[in-house]
């Protein structure tokens, strides 16, 4: 490996990739292989491009930034659906001036015929 | 249990005996009492709320007495659990086990959740049970914490296929509409539902148990069980705990002597039929405007009243064990949630009469109410009593009221006086004499740290009941009044732990309960020095209130009282497994973090945390479909954060942002590339650097 002058761009880039292959929990050697990886293929002393790379070799080895079920998919957090109804059933809340009302509906109308 | 229905209209008429006959003598005694026996609208008033009050301690006195009477015979009849299933259960009588959240603590949440499901593994029936994590949770923050709990604990369970977690975009009618959001979705998968709230516990056996008797019992459709107290260590939660392991078993099996099936449903530790549930319990919106009206806060005891108007039993499990509930820690706790509960026990009223409810439902909605509205009875008793002790005192007596030349004397008689106030003093404290004898006899002494200790634990928490009474009555009469004028509640979330009040905070809380406190009773004390001795226990509490607020929140208190084996509870003494499961789940070291950002931090973990940041994308992205507008909106707001920092962000537009993967990916990538000063912004910091972001922030500046 090229070493480079340890200035503090590369002790910065270092540390910020070794901190994000450390966040991934991936298996040790697997984390620090990416990191050396990303580290001595970026071009200059920065974190921005070592970031950059890190990120592109994540998605070559398919382990982007999702998680995935068994079949596949997008992990759910809950199971199917097995949909139902669930309304308000009427609620008369003054069923006797309810029908006081009715009552008094049906003598006009009486009245008027 | 055909015949649970006629022996049910016996009971209840003769409690309605007991409440009413005695209640009329003490206020014939009372109007005796009274200076001109009744020749005044003012005795008139006070008599009749002397009346009510006394029928409303009347009825918990006859409550606990039955209670005491069936808990000493060993009394089993017409209890659910006699019916219940021994064999295997059906293997369709699935259970979902429901945790409704709303910014609750999770690593609390979760501890109670390893224990009850590794108690319910321990039974052997965990595969017939799913539990499900229902979030309201309107923070960014909380959103992303529950998640991220929710996945720890599915990992560390192995329970990935029986624990799912499932959060509401709009939290419409609160917890009622969080439990019908998921009726909706899945509650066809589901036979039976047990719903917890945040802090309950339930025994393993408890549930299978529960599920038994549903199963051996086709016409019920609420079980509610006696959830005990527990966990507290502020003296006031130690305190009511105590009480609560003393005297709630009477109490209960006194409600359930006189209930019946037509029993209450408390919100929680409760299974219910779920095909029923659906069908019928469904709350209506109350119509109209002010506080009164729109979604019911206590839902609870409306879908109880529903499901029984639909022919379904509601019974109290009086006798099933291994149910948990924590309280409030602090006094501020207690009254912030009284005031929602206050809310929703008026807006009962205006169900009072609805059509096909059960007569005995009619009246538990009015008793709801005057839960509450006591308490601003007793307040203008003592108004009204304190009037006319000072019109007797300010008005020359007027002693030739009549017709003849013969003068009428005021008189006064104390032996009848202090007739009443024994009969009172029996009524308020019997219950809790029946308590400790029914310990004694029961050899439970023992439990509650032995026959001395118990009894001092009595007489304390008495005392410590007695000192309360009055602030609780003057902060529940200034609900009942506040909520009448149209004045609105939220829905505030209850501190649950034992932190404790600040004497600042006490006394910027209760103020003015002071200075009434002390208005009142120098008043009194000016006016009619007699009288005040009478109002004294009522006025030197309340211009106590703050000190007490205060010291009885204190832990540390709680904490020596238990040390001195005082407010000790046979959970203490002897815990349920479950229980210990929770201690040590709480007491488990919390796992190894990589980087420095609590968990509290959802959305800075979100950003920041691969993989927090990869199980949130997943999440969402299943059910992800926005608009063109909305993805241009989003892209501005990802934007900002990373020029200005999270804390540029409201809460609203980090909502939004953990709404879009897309943009949460980007905004990952960008600040992971971020130089280290504007990165630190983001929680994200080197070794030599500090792990607070704020403080690396300062540093930086």
């Amino acid at each position: 490996m090229r070493r480079p002058p340890l200035d503090d761009d590369w002790r910065l880039a270092r540390d910020r990739v070794l901190l994000y292959a450390a966040a991934l929990d991936l298996p040790p050697y697997e984390g620090l292989e990416l990191a050396y990886e990303s580290l001595s293929a970026t071009p200059q002393a920065s974190i921005t491009p070592a970031m950059e790379h890190f990120f592109s070799l994540l998605e070559d080895r398919g382990r982007g930034l999702e998680v995935h079920d068994q079949q596949g998919l997008h992990i759910s957090s809950f199971p199917p659906m097995k949909r139902g109804v669930m309304v308000a059933e009427p609620l008369d809340r003054l069923p006797w001036f309810t029908d006081l009302r009715h009552r008094l509906k049906a003598l006009t109308s009486g009245d008027r015929q | 249990m055909t015949t649970w229905r006629q022996s049910a209209t016996r009971r209840r008429f003769a409690l309605l005996t007991l409440t009413v006959l005695p209640s009329l003598y003490a206020a014939r005694l009372m109007l005796s009492l009274m200076p001109h026996k009744g020749a005044s609208v003012l005795e008139w008033i006070t008599i009749s709320l002397f009346f009510l009050l006394f029928c409303w301690i009347s009825v918990g006195f006859w409550t606990a007495l039955f209670g005491f009477a069936v808990t000493l015979r060993h009394s089993t009849r017409f209890f659910p659990t006699l019916n219940r299933q021994d064999g295997p259960i059906d293997n369709d009588a699935r259970t979902a086990v429901l945790l409704p959240l709303f910014g609750e603590d999770m690593d609390r949440v979760t501890a109670g959740l390893g224990a009850v499901y590794e108690s319910l593994r321990a039974t052997g029936e965990l595969d017939r049970f799913d539990f499900f994590l229902l979030s309201d949770t309107t923070s960014p923050d909380g959103w992303v914490a529950e998640e991220a709990a929710w996945l720890d604990f599915c990992r560390a369970h192995q329970a990935t296929d029986h624990v799912f977690y499932r959060r509401r975009r709009s939290n419409v009618k609160r917890k009622s509409g969080n439990v019908a959001d998921f009726c909706r979705r899945w509650g066809r998968l589901y036979r039976y539902m047990i719903v917890f709230d945040a802090d309950s516990l339930m025994a393993g056996d408890t549930m299978v148990q529960m599920v038994r008797t549903m199963e051996g019992n086709a016409d019920v459709g609420i079980l509610q069980t006696l959830p005990q107290s527990v966990n507290r260590t502020s003296l006031i939660g130690r305190a009511t705990q105590f009480n609560g392991a003393l005297c709630g078993a009477l109490f209960a099996a006194g409600l359930h002597w006189w209930q019946l099936g037509d029993a209450q449903y408390w919100g929680h530790n409760v299974i219910m039929r779920v095909e029923p549930f659906m069908k019928h319990c469904q709350v209506p919106r109350l119509p109209g405007r002010g506080p009164l009206s729109g979604d019911i806060l206590s839902h609870d005891f409306v879908e109880a009243a529903l499901m029984r108007r639909a022919g379904w039993g509601v019974w109290l499990a009086c006798d099933l064990p291994g149910s948990f509930e924590e309280t409030p820690p602090t006094l501020i706790d207690e009254l912030k949630r009284d005031r929602r509960w206050c809310q929703g026990n008026l807006q009962h009223g205006r169900l009072v009469f609805s059509a096909g409810l059960v007569p005995l439902h009619r009246l538990l909605f009015l008793n709801g109410i005057l839960s509450y509205g006591s308490a601003l009875l007793w307040l203008l008793f003592l108004i009204s009593s304190s009037l006319q002790a000072t019109v007797a005192v300010l008005v020359p007596p007027t002693y030739f009221t009549g017709p003849g030349l013969f003068p009428q004397w005021p008189t006064w008689s104390p032996t009848r006086a202090m007739q009443l106030l024994a009969a009172t003093a029996l009524l308020l404290f019997l219950p809790k004499v029946l308590g400790l004898v029914a310990a004694v006899i029961g050899r439970k002494t023992r439990l509650f740290g032995g026959s001395g200790r118990m009894f001092t634990s009595a007489l304390l928490e008495t005392l410590l009941s007695a000192l309360l009474a009055p602030l609780r009555m003057i902060y529940h009469s200034l609900y009942v009044t506040t909520t009448l004028l149209g004045w609105k509640v939220g829905w505030n979330v209850q501190t649950r732990d034992d932190l404790g009040t600040t004497w600042e905070d006490a006394f910027r809380a209760h103020w003015w309960c002071c200075l009434l406190g002390i208005l009142w009773g120098g008043f009194m004390a000016l006016i009619n020095p007699g009288f005040f001795w009478w109002l004294s226990p009522v006025v030197v509490p309340l211009a106590l209130t703050a000190p007490l607020s205060a010291i009885t929140s204190k832990s540390s208190l709680g904490i020596a009282a238990r040390r001195a084996g005082l407010f000790v509870t046979p959970q203490e003494t002897e815990p349920d497994d479950v229980l210990c499961r929770l201690f040590e789940e709480l007491r488990a070291p919390e796992g190894y973090r990589t980087l420095p950002l609590r968990s509290g931090q959802g959305f800075l973990r979100a950003v920041v945390d691969p993989k927090v940041c990869a199980l949130h994308c997943s999440l969402i992205l299943r059910h992800h479909f926005p608009t063109q507008k909305q993805l241009e909106r989003r892209r501005e707001l990802a934007l900002q954060a990373l020029e200005r920092g999270p804390e540029s962000l409201t809460n609203h537009q980090k909502l939004e942002l953990l709404g879009d993967p897309e943009q949460l990916s980007f905004l990952h990538r960008s600040v992971w590339s971020l130089p280290p000063h504007r990165a630190a912004a983001w929680g994200l910091v080197h070794s030599y650097q500090t792990c607070n972001p704020v403080d690396a922030e300062k540093s930086n500046s």
